[in-house]
């Protein structure tokens, strides 16, 4: 298939896939099915953007500037396929383990639609459009938080749909005071028209709403409490692919407008204030996470942490950093996904995350605890699993761009990652087998246990195999910085 | 006509911001209805402010006296995704418990 192709069917899979299981009263399988088809059309995206190719589909043949265009380059191809592979995770995950309530009729299709707007997020070439797509995947995100039961959940969802919305809003008020200025939505023409831009002072106004827009989306820190609010009231299984998805959008959002649109002369507006912030994410994020005493609670801090060091990739702004950054966001969303997993995995064992409530899982669940471990130190960052070179990349980073403070942050912040890992450790794992459950211990589906060991390897695979990965994240950042082909095979000059 | 649509996105996002620090629910929904009101506004002001201006671009006519279309596609588009979200959080209300 040619590459205009696979766009299309990125696009049209999950559409298909989510009105198919809607017509069969909401069953997994085509949902799914669609969803494997998704993860193979973006492995062909990543082949055939890996020597740094840029694909574009102008829409309706417009020409680029007055058309909608969608782009596939090397970092769109690699976030598309390692997001279809937590997608195909978490949905084996929702088929086999959550109760029957969820799965009725609306729980797949919505799914299916929240790819759908993912995947235009990454695809599209245009800042109004990218709009849209947020709302898609909003949207789906809101309905799935609204099937679970319960006051708690309710007022979770109020508070996730609320703060979102007001996210969205700051997003449209950014685009049209943008297009006001510059005349132009399209990404690419926008780089173009930057550099010559004359005021500063629209610009800075309009891209600090994007700031905002996006800082809400990713779970910056002062923008970022509404997401232990709401993330721990969600089944793991759902918790696994709202965290893989939908910060992470926030976080391509930052590094492909504020890296590659924005750029003017090697920097971008805000730099300093996101470095800032990023670091303040980090710290904040990890100290939060010490502090919990339940493991959905503990790795939804992590997710805040962790973004700071993808926010603080991107602030340092060196194509070392990009780099290490894409690497980071990719590692993550396959590291994180499988801890939320395996945590689902030791709720269907025990029947509760609670620390306090859990103990020597290591004796009565042997494997779990490895499936566990894992992801754990892979986030830990310890070698030869892949958050290490994740790390280790960052910190050159951090060096080759004399930011001694930002290489202490990556340290200490890592430092206290492995603490808190090792208090979920120490008190699920090790100890005494708590008594009370133990008539209740249930193992918990083969399959998920396979698809967590999957995800396991694939961490291990992203370390083991560094090489070629860290290679396509290269490629990727170098698309970032210097956007010659993207502008070229968008404005066709 | 411009201090006017301007006076009035303010106000309108100064009352969206009121109503919505009010806490409870209805109170969101009216402050996110203005906000989001404002916004629309925000665009169609953006493509520049014609009176009476068509945005019809035919071969013989003075582009200088069309109004800029894209704007009003975008708001219309805005519009329509503000109505489906506000079906939404109208449906949320109703069903979550007081």
């Amino acid at each position: 298939m040619t590459p205009e192709l696979l766009i299309v069917a990125s696009l049209l899979l999950p559409v298909i896939g989510a009105l198919l299981s809607l017509a069969t009263r909401g069953h997994s399988a085509p949902a799914l099915t669609t969803a494997i088809l998704g993860f193979g059309a973006a492995l062909a995206l990543v082949g055939h953007t890996s020597g740094g190719a840029v694909t574009a589909l102008h829409v309706g043949n417009w020409p680029a500037p007055f058309g909608v265009v969608l782009v596939a380059d090397g970092f769109t191809s690699l976030m598309l396929a390692v997001c279809h592979l937590v997608l195909i995770a978490s949905m084996i995950f929702c088929s086999t383990s959550l109760p029957i309530r969820f799965k009725r009729r609306h729980l797949f299709p919505l799914l299916s639609t929240l790819s759908l707007g993912t995947n235009g997020a990454f695809l599209t070439g245009d800042l109004f459009n990218l709009y849209v797509w947020f709302e898609v995947l909003l949207l789906s995100s809101f309905s799935i938080m609204a099937i679970l039961p319960g006051a708690a959940a309710k007022a979770a969802t109020w508070r996730y749909a609320v703060i979102n919305l007001v996210a969205s809003l700051l997003f449209l008020v950014a685009a049209g005071l943008i297009y006001g200025k510059t005349g132009t939505l399209n990404f690419a023409d926008l780089h173009v028209k930057f550099q010559s831009a004359e005021s500063s002072f629209l610009i800075e106004s309009s891209t600090a709403l994007l700031f905002g827009a996006f800082g809400i989306k990713a779970a910056l820190i002062p923008l970022a409490f509404w997401l232990p609010q709401s993330y721990p009231q969600l089944p793991p299984a759902i918790s696994a692919l709202f965290a893989a998805l939908l910060t992470k959008i926030g976080l391509y959002a930052f590094y492909r407008i504020f890296g590659m649109v924005l750029v003017v002369e090697g920097r971008f507006p805000h730099q300093e204030i996101l470095f800032w912030l990023a670091i303040v994410t980090m710290l904040g994020g990890v100290l939060g996470a010490v502090a919990q005493s339940d493991m959905r609670r503990i790795l939804s801090f992590h997710i805040i942490s962790q973004v700071g060091y993808m926010a603080l990739a991107l602030a340092l702004f060196s194509p070392l950093a990009i780099a290490a950054g894409v690497f980071y966001l990719i590692h993550h969303i396959v590291v994180k996904g499988n801890l939320l997993l395996v945590t689902g995995l030791v709720e269907s064992h025990r029947g509760t995350s609670r620390l306090h409530d859990l103990g020597g899982l290591v004796r009565s669940a042997p494997l779990i605890a490895m499936l566990f471990a894992l992801p754990a130190l892979s986030l830990a960052g310890l070698p030869p699993l892949s958050g290490f070179f994740a790390k280790f990349s960052l910190l050159q980073a951090s060096l080759g761009t004399q930011e001694p403070l930002a290489a202490i942050a990556i340290i200490a912040v890592g430092l206290l990652t492995i603490f808190s890992m090792l208090k979920i450790w120490l008190a699920a794992f090790w100890g005494p087998v708590s008594s009370p459950a133990d008539s209740l211990q249930k193992s918990p589906p083969r399959l998920n246990l396979i698809t967590s060991a999957v995800m396991g390897l694939v961490t291990l695979a992203l370390g083991l195999f560094a090489g070629p990965f860290v290679e396509l994240t290269q490629t990727a950042a170098e698309g970032l910085v210097n956007p010659d082909a993207y502008l070229e095979a968008v404005l066709g000059k | 006509m411009e201090l006017l649509i301007a006076l009035t996105i303010g106000t309108l996002v100064a009352g969206g911001i009121y109503r919505m620090l009010g806490g409870c629910r209805v109170d969101m929904i009216i402050g996110l209805i203005l906000l989001s009101q404002a916004a629309n506004l925000i665009i169609l002001a953006s493509g520049g402010l014609k009176h009476n201006a068509a945005a019809l671009i035919e071969d013989d006519v003075d582009l200088s006296t069309l109004a800029d279309p894209l704007p009003q596609a975008l708001v219309l588009t805005a519009i329509v995704i503000g109505f489906g979200i506000l079906a939404f959080l109208l449906t949320l209300l109703i069903r979550s418990p007081k």
